[in-house]
């Protein structure tokens, strides 16, 4: 080979290779939501910070050993926030086990103060609940616990607000288990996380009616599994091959009877 | 000092016959090493070396070393069980030429998919994931791998059932089965390797006929509005195929353990009705198998799962233990000329026990909740393929390719092979089961620092991978230029 081919060849591949490695960096694609497949087990780090009621502690110490609820928000927001927490504290309230879990919000806005948060806490009705709790921290130490999460947040200046996600993260022993990204938290959805954060197993099972052919049927209510038409497929290799088989060695005796092997 | 080989009647084996069994086994030897780098690459990668490689492309390599293996060790059992076949049956050569040619295009095929499109799925392309890559992989890349395994899967049918119809015109279906033995007649007289290869056969085209069904499925998703597939059904599809290939291309190299073995110890291995039973109890467990892949989905029934287990226990009892202790008493007291061909179908039943007992102690519900997805699962199967059915079948092509070369056996490049192959096999072997043992997750591009022990065993893997690779490379030294020699000659 030449040495101006094997030259191109080279380059072509060293560029390839940079191309590759340039697309690993960069920031989180804005346009789709949080990837929970990249964040899951992640250890949260111990962040300190201040509650609405302006005492100073750490997330572990806000957890207490318990399952955590996280939520990220900002005080100013003209958009999702305040319908987001609404949903959360009525599914919370519907929700049968309520005990033992620890509910965190915090603001990653750096102008949010303790007494912002306290605001927030009595527009819930939840300020005198000590499940719940609102707080501030430094913002390094807020794009540290975003960032181990997998929520973002950019200043918008045209609209003077910040463009972020609405998402609940559940936390088990430092370590993030499952994240529900929605703009309305449902009780059912509320309760798989919590769930989960306990450390249960939440099964997942597709909704009835969108596959025309599926082995089984599962009966979310019931817990029941039946027998359904797709199954059938599962018998078609057994059966084809039965068939042929039987008809091969049929022709191949016909054959031998005569003589024509 | 020489092994002199033993010349053979090399009658049955017609020169075409000879260069077509040579050119499939040339080309494996070349995609051999070329896909155990690949296997390399990605220790290399796990180990914490090339950080700059992003880990798509370890996911490509991965989907392009398992597809490749299995489908590569399952051509070559195929070419080797079609030669040894002929001393009884006439397949149809230009079948097996049509499966070359499909394999082949199916191979350049996958190369595309998965080094320039990036695809990776893993070797079983499990639904609906070829259809979700997140931006990873371009759509022509998963129509690639359809169309790859569309092709191969239409040329391995055709030479599947010609190897099958071959049968068929020599002998009825019971009697290929063996069942005259069960009668107690014995009558006709037909070699274990027509009772395995019928067994096989079957099982390969109900497989085939599985994939059929899972490519149709998935082609009516795709062409169609309004019709979504039920993941479960393909899964249970998707291993159907994929366990059974891997199953029978164990069993090909058993019937070459059967066929040639003999020739080396000088005492016949002639079948009877515990060979009859026990092949044709596998070609119904075989059945049923390969549901130990579904334990995790929850869906499934819980008696399926019950049958997956009992199938999987029962299934090493006729195929792998009838096959063991029957080597083991070939052997015993015999005069054993103890060359390439038979220390290596010898160590490849020894190596499937090993890699069997492991299969079955994950085959159990109660420890497979616990190694599902650990390197223990990668540890059985290359147990079972690295040191059981490769050997097998890398000795049976050296019995052949000395036969008709008539190039006498070299004790020094023996003994070396024997050695590098050993050390450098099991070595790497137990850094995946050490690593399975420790929970450290299969499929993992690089480890995060709970895994961290997966980088450990991931870097000494490498110096005992290096070993065996320079193993191989003899081998394909030695067995390379006798198959040149043979095809001269």
């Amino acid at each position: 080979m030449c040495t101006r081919a094997r030259r191109l060849i080279v380059s072509a591949a060293g560029l390839l290779l940079a191309t590759q490695v340039a697309s690993a960096g960069g920031r989180q694609d804005r346009s789709i939501p949080p990837d929970q497949e990249r964040y899951v087990s992640a250890q949260l780090p111990n962040i300190a910070l201040t509650t609405s009621t302006g005492t100073a502690t750490d997330l572990q110490r806000v957890a207490n050993s318990r399952p955590l609820l996280l939520a990220f928000v900002f005080t100013r927001c003209t958009g999702v926030c305040s319908p987001f927490l609404m949903s959360w504290r009525t599914a919370d309230q519907q929700m049968s086990r309520r005990a033992g879990v620890a509910r965190l919000v915090l603001s990653f806005d750096p102008r949010d103060k303790p007494a912002d948060m306290a605001e927030v806490a009595r527009h819930l009705g939840v300020e005198s609940d000590p499940a719940w709790t609102f707080g501030v921290a430094a913002p390094e130490d807020i794009r540290r616990l975003t960032q181990t999460v997998g929520f973002w947040y950019d200043w918008d200046e045209s609209r003077q607000q910040f463009d972020h996600p609405a998402m609940l993260a559940a936390v088990r022993d430092g370590r993030l288990v499952r994240l529900l990204i929605t703009g309305t938290v449902t009780s059912g959805r509320l309760d798989e996380l919590v769930r989960e954060a306990i450390g249960e197993f939440i099964p997942s099972y597709p909704l009835p009616g969108r596959a025309r052919f599926r082995c089984f049927q599962y009966d979310a209510r019931s817990g029941r599994i039946t027998l359904d038409w797709g199954f059938g497929l599962l018998l078609i290799p057994v059966f084809t091959v039965s068939l042929s088989t039987a008809i091969m060695f049929a022709a191949g005796a016909r054959l031998r009877r005569t003589g024509q092997t | 000092m020489t092994l002199v080989a033993e010349p053979v009647a090399v009658d049955t084996y017609t020169p075409r016959l000879v260069r077509l069994t040579f050119t499939w086994v040339l080309t494996a030897l070349v995609l051999f090493p070329v896909l155990a780098v690949l296997g390399f690459l990605m220790r290399v990668l796990q180990a914490g070396f090339l950080a700059s490689v992003p880990p798509e492309w370890f996911y490509a390599v991965m989907t392009l070393h398992g597809l490749g293996m299995v489908g590569l060790w399952f051509v070559a059992g195929m070419a080797g069980i079609s030669v040894l076949l002929a001393r009884y049956v006439r397949p149809t050569l230009a079948v097996s030429w049509i499966a070359y040619g499909a394999t082949l295009a199916g191979v350049l095929l996958l190369l595309a998919a998965t080094l320039i499109g990036r695809l990776g799925v893993g070797w079983y392309f499990l639904y609906p994931l070829p259809f979700h890559s997140g931006g990873t992989w371009p759509g022509w890349a998963t129509a690639s791998l359809f169309a790859a395994l569309a092709i191969m899967g239409v040329g391995w049918t055709l030479w599947a059932g010609d190897l099958l119809w071959a049968i068929a015109r020599r002998y009825g279906l019971s009697e290929a089965l063996g069942w005259q033995y069960l009668r107690g007649t014995g009558t006709p007289e037909v070699p274990p390797i027509i009772i395995i290869a019928t067994v096989s056969f079957i099982g390969v085209l109900a497989g085939l006929v599985a994939a059929v069904v899972v490519l149709a499925l998935v082609a009516f998703e795709q062409f169609t509005t309004g019709f979504t597939n039920d993941a479960l059904l393909i899964k249970n599809l998707t291993f159907y195929f994929g366990h059974m290939l891997v199953n029978i291309t164990m069993y090909f190299g058993v019937a070459m353990v059967y066929e040639i073995m003999p020739a080396y110890t000088a005492k016949p291995w002639k079948s009877n009705a515990l060979v009859a039973a026990s092949w044709n109890l596998v070609l119904f467990l075989v059945m049923f198998a390969y549901l130990h892949h579904l334990y995790m989905d929850f869906a499934q029934p819980e008696w399926l799962q019950v049958t997956g287990q009992l199938a999987s226990y029962l299934i090493s009892v006729p195929a792998a233990v009838v096959t063991i202790f029957s080597t083991l008493v070939l052997v015993y007291g015999s005069e054993t000329k103890w060359k390439l061909p038979s220390l290596m179908l010898y160590l490849g039943v020894m190596g499937w026990a090993i890699g069997g007992v492991a299969a079955v102690i994950d085959s159990t519900v109660a420890v497979n909740s616990r190694f599902h997805n650990t390197l223990w699962v990668p540890a059985h199967f290359h147990t079972y393929y690295v040191m059981g059915v490769v050997l097998m079948i890398l000795g049976a092509v050296f019995h052949l390719a000395t036969e008709l070369s008539r190039v006498s056996e070299s004790l020094a490049s023996t003994r070396a092979i024997v050695t590098t192959v050993g050390i450098g096999g099991y070595g790497f072997l137990l850094m995946f089961y050490l690593a399975g043992v420790a929970g450290v997750p299969r499929r993992y591009a690089n480890y995060p620092v709970e895994a961290a022990q997966g980088i450990f065993y991931a870097k000494l893997s490498l110096i005992f991978i290096a070993v065996l690779l320079a193993g191989a490379l003899i081998y394909i030294w030695e067995t390379g230029r006798r198959c040149v020699r043979a095809l001269a000659v």
